[in-house]
């Protein structure tokens, strides 16, 4: 089955200008083929997994003003005239694959309309504005794919992990 | 009290918080990286401006793309304006894109969280 790339950043470091350049980038490219709504939640999909690789690998350094960089990959593919996937990984540690794993566990087996009341209710009660958005993007990301989400932990070695995600957009 | 204005960046909005005209207004693209920093001042200056606001407060929030740190701080936003609701005559105007079939997803995700405001839907077109 054929796919075109539209949008890919293989191993490098992300920063805030990451995302303004990808979006740019992806806006123009989509524009051209779909409507307004579906470009929307590719473009916000994009936003919380970029913004997750900058805040969450375990490969990073900081920069000025609470600011960081943080390493991963992040691929946007057009599979056929209809389907299009976002791949993200980045680094992650033992503890984060722990912690991760369970949250994505409790996720998957949620339909949608159970998404979007744990999305409120994880919005209300998690005011804590230390904790850069506390699993509110990962529910907004499982809210807005098709299908399943593919999610791989691939070790790296006994201590870190290559997480991966995969999301549909139809 | 005074004036906010806020220039918008590529990741940011224009903020524009005006106590004399009882006017606030918040437009653009909204996924700065340290978004709580960015909106703080914002909610520090409503919480003041809630002690003594205008007889008449006009919002208009027209965010394009906005990240999930934003959907909290709105939140906090909105709960702000439930809270001051009898304080002041609020209008609450929400535009979106007239070309986004989707537009009531985020208006109404709001509009029934938030449902002792009054939200308007303008429909606008954006380049």
């Amino acid at each position: 089955m054929s796919h075109i790339i539209i949008y890919t950043i293989n191993n490098e470091f992300f920063d805030e200008k990451s995302i303004i350049n990808a979006l740019s980038k992806i806006k123009k490219e989509l524009k051209e083929n779909l409507p307004i709504n579906r470009i929307k939640i590719i473009i916000q999909v994009t936003i919380e997994l970029m913004q997750n690789i900058i805040n969450y690998s375990n490969i990073y350094y900081d920069l000025k003003e609470k600011k960081r960089k943080g390493y991963g990959s992040f691929s946007l593919i057009r599979k056929e005239i209809e389907l299009y996937k976002i791949i993200s990984s980045n680094p992650i540690n033992h503890k984060q694959k722990e912690i991760l794993e369970k949250k994505l566990n409790e996720l998957k087996e949620l339909n949608k309309s159970e998404l979007h009341n744990l999305l409120k209710e994880r919005i209300r009660s998690k005011r804590d504005y230390h904790q850069k958005g506390a699993g509110v993007g990962l529910i907004r990301v499982f809210i807005s794919s098709i299908s399943a989400i593919k999610i791989d932990f691939q070790p790296i070695n006994n201590k870190e992990y290559i997480f991966t995600m995969e999301i549909a957009f139809k | 009290m005074n004036s906010i204005k806020i220039e918008a960046s590529q990741n940011s909005p224009t903020v524009i918080l005006d106590p004399t005209k009882g006017k606030i207004k918040i437009a653009g693209e909204s996924y700065p990286e340290n978004t709580f920093d960015f909106y703080q001042p914002i909610l520090a200056w409503l919480y003041e401006y809630f002690d003594k606001p205008q007889k008449i407060t006009t919002i208009d929030l027209n965010l394009f793309y906005f990240n999930s740190s934003t959907v909290q701080v709105l939140f906090e936003i909105f709960d702000i304006f439930q809270e001051n609701r009898d304080k002041t005559k609020l209008i609450i105007n929400w535009h979106y894109d007239k070309d986004d079939i989707d537009w009531r997803d985020d208006f109404d995700y709001f509009a029934e969280e938030f449902e002792m405001l009054t939200f308007n839907a303008i429909g606008e077109n954006r380049i």
